[in-house]
């Protein structure tokens, strides 16, 4: 890739960048797929041939889906969500037939590690948090309550299980659900952040929340229990 | 793909911002992870810019608390997740 020019990202390990001729072409690589985009059609085309004479590889056309990630583009628009992931989910914990709620969480429930609830079989509360973990690749709002549920991996109650079925019900509701990008007048970069004021109950540590926009739909967004008492 | 002005972030804190900017060493701010001073350095430089926004238009909520229904749907609007 180097040789072609290319730049390694500082920040991202598989991102590639060639600017050529105030033209722009970037590369994202994942272990075989590549993912290219760019200013200048005709560049593209170019780099697909070049990159065709060298490996054996097939031209998928526009992205449609990607580790399963479904991109749906549209004139001004891109909208990415993972319907189909969201409904191997619910059948995999025999959820298809719940009832939907409308939040993921109980705004009064405050869960903790040691509460009087029995205890559940740790590998299955697992699988339902790694799934999920996996799904807020393309959905920040379940993303908190997610977090919220991993700390309690080791030792889970019956309690956090029933707060991970929750999630399942939201889920349910809005399994097509996914972010939208949509062309806007005011194309600037602007972070939100916020945190909560002591708000685990065990070591009184902080939860932390950012996120990113360019003027429509988040990109970037984390929540995080903040390593240090404030 | 340059930026030319500081990028803004909206915090709801007015003594967070505060703080951000004086760089005096107070008995009550010494807990402080040493990284974070890397965030009065951008700031400094004019990368990073911090501003005040009500806690009404706080997005970032959804990542740090439990919310009622109407003000979770709203946010989640803002953060452009919505059906097809």
């Amino acid at each position: 890739m180097l040789n072609l020019g290319f730049v390694k990202s500082l920040s991202e390990a598989t991102l590639y960048i060639r600017l050529k001729d105030d033209d722009i072409l970037i590369m994202s690589l994942y272990v075989d797929d590549l993912l290219i985009t760019g200013s200048n059609e005709l560049q593209i085309e170019e780099f697909k041939q070049e990159m065709m004479r060298v490996f054996e590889m097939t031209d998928l056309g526009l992205m449609t889906y990607f580790l399963r990630m479904e991109v749906k583009q549209r004139k001004n628009e891109v909208f990415i969500c993972q319907k189909k992931y969201a409904k191997e989910i619910l059948k995999r914990f025999q959820m298809e037939e719940c009832k939907a709620t409308s939040t993921p969480m109980n705004q009064k429930e405050k869960l903790c590690k040691d509460d009087d609830a029995d205890k559940i079989d740790e590998g299955y509360f697992r699988s339902i948090i790694g799934c999920l973990m996996y799904f807020t690749t393309t959905r920040p709002d379940i993303l908190f309550v997610v977090s919220l549920l991993s700390r309690f991996m080791h030792g889970a109650s019956e309690l956090h299980l029933r707060a991970a079925k929750r999630i399942l019900r939201y889920v349910r509701g809005t399994v097509s659900f996914g972010v939208k990008y949509e062309k806007c007048q005011i194309f600037k970069l602007h972070g939100f952040l916020d945190n909560d004021w002591a708000g685990s109950i065990e070591d009184t540590k902080s939860t932390s929340g950012y996120c990113f926009t360019l003027g429509s739909g988040v990109f970037s967004w984390c929540s995080k229990k903040q390593k240090i008492v404030a | 793909m340059e930026e030319e002005e500081p990028t803004e972030i909206s915090v709801d804190n007015r003594a967070a911002i505060a703080i951000s900017h004086n760089p005096v060493f107070y008995g009550k701010t010494k807990h402080f992870n040493i990284k974070l001073y890397f965030l009065r350095e951008v700031q400094k430089n004019g990368d990073v810019k911090l501003i005040y926004c009500k806690s009404v238009d706080q997005l970032s909520d959804l990542f740090t608390k439990p919310l009622p229904v109407s003000r979770f749907e709203f946010l989640r609007t803002r953060l452009g997740v919505c059906s097809p």
